[in-house]
């Protein structure tokens, strides 16, 4: 019997060992596979209208740190570890962050199935306009963290790695920052009854 | 899960991010062409360098040449080798506007952040350097043993990959946290290059045993009466 073989992507481990080998076509794919979370990650942690910027060094920086990533994170991470780095040191530079924004109701692909009764919709977007309100108004470090575990969907390790904190202060700091977000939260409903 | 955590979960979705935009070509661009230095000169612009012009003296002090031979730009440090430049006198500092302060005066005159090698625990003294017209200032400084012993940072780095090849005799490339580094073994006169790019030779003075690398772009350099070990092993503490 035949079976058919297909040629399977090559994974980031393989084309991680390419590009220290000096092979910049598999670091080019490398830079395409996570363009997109990368750049997510560096609007999330506030770098605006910078994002770009950051990405492309972060993409350089990388490329020239590869001899040191050691494989015990994911690829991902470990770049978004860089990216987060270089969006702090954007910070540092401008003293300014760009804050989250919220999309309109419309544009979201996936509200389609879930909201199909207009009230319904309608409570979820306050819902979420205050959510993001609050979140706002969280401490940076607590909105980083946030965005890591949340946001970006970065495991309890991989946090470590991108902000670069002990484990210890990672899920301190989670937990202080929910229960912050949430006595936020519970205020404003009390406001508006 | 809470429901909170799934609400910020779900929220993901309805943030706004701008689609990405395609930085391949670009981050080539500046993988494979040496070529870019002019994108390089600007970066370094902008994170304001703080260049020191370390030469190294060969081991017999002969006539005074200013043709510099060989050059090597590291981290914010400069080496170069050539023929034997004078021995300074005295023990200047070869920083501008250097002055001592207390640790946490020193954090807030500088615009990164001020780490302490836990090997070495905490300084005798501290000194920062090279202020601008705010009054923020580029290089801190850690002394210990009296003064023997001393790390320098400085805010800014360089970029290393153009230099890998070069490499002026009496220095050798090392690691430091798996991330290239320069020693410098034995004694070398360090001068200064300050803001306005002007070496300060007249206050040069000899300096000893030197670990120069750099780690979040900052750039480091510790010398003292160290062996390649133990210098290695400081850098390492750093926290």
């Amino acid at each position: 019997m035949w079976v058919m073989r297909t040629e399977a992507p090559l994974d980031d481990e393989a084309l991680v060992t390419r590009a220290r080998a000096g092979d910049l076509e598999a670091y080019d794919l490398l830079v395409a596979r996570h363009t997109a979370s990368a750049h997510r990650t560096a609007v999330l942690l506030g770098a605006g209208s910078d994002s770009e910027d950051v990405i492309q060094e972060a993409f350089v920086k990388a490329y020239r740190k590869l001899s040191r990533y050691r494989g015990d994170a994911s690829f991902r991470s470990w770049l978004l570890a860089i990216v987060a780095n270089e969006t702090r040191n954007l910070h540092r530079s401008r003293g300014r962050r760009d804050g989250l924004v919220l999309r309109a109701a419309a544009a979201d692909p996936t509200s389609e199935i879930v909201e199909d009764d207009a009230v319904g919709a309608v409570l979820a977007g306050e819902r979420r306009a205050s959510l993001v309100q609050a979140l706002r108004q969280l401490p940076v470090r607590d909105r980083e963290v946030l965005v890591c575990r949340f946001f970006l969907d970065l495991s309890e390790e991989e946090t470590v790695a991108a902000l670069g904190w002990p484990r210890g202060t990672v899920k301190s700091r989670t937990s202080r920052a929910l229960a912050k977000l949430r006595g936020l939260l519970d205020r404003e409903e009390v406001r508006h009854g | 899960m809470g429901d909170l955590e799934r609400e910020l979960r779900d929220l993901s979705a309805w943030l706004d991010t701008p689609d990405p935009p395609d930085v391949t070509a670009r981050v080539r661009v500046r993988l494979s062409t040496p070529a870019s230095r002019r994108r390089r000169w600007r970066s370094l612009a902008a994170v304001a360098i703080v260049t020191v012009l370390v030469a190294v003296l060969p081991p017999t002090r002969a006539a005074i040449a200013d043709v510099v031979t060989g050059l090597l730009r590291f981290a914010g440090v400069s080496i170069a080798t050539g023929p034997a430049p004078t021995p300074p006198g005295g023990g200047a500092s070869p920083l501008p506007g250097q002055r001592v302060v207390a640790l946490d005066e020193a954090q807030r005159a500088v615009r990164f952040p001020i780490r302490l090698p836990t090997r070495l625990g905490s300084p005798e003294q501290v000194l920062v350097a090279d202020p601008d017209a705010t009054d923020r200032y580029r290089v801190a400084t850690l002394l210990y043993d009296g003064g023997a012993l001393r790390v320098d940072a400085f805010d800014g780095h360089l970029d290393l990959s153009f230099h890998k090849e070069v490499i002026p005799p009496g220095a050798t490339w090392v690691q430091v946290n798996g991330d290239f580094a320069v020693w410098v073994d034995g004694p070398h006169v360090l001068s200064y290059v300050d803001r306005a790019g002007e070496i300060r030779r007249e206050t040069a003075r000899l300096a000893a045993s030197t670990l120069i690398w750099q780690d979040n772009d900052v750039s480091y350099r510790l010398e003292g009466d160290l062996t390649k070990a133990e210098a290695i092993e400081i850098a390492r503490s750093l926290r």
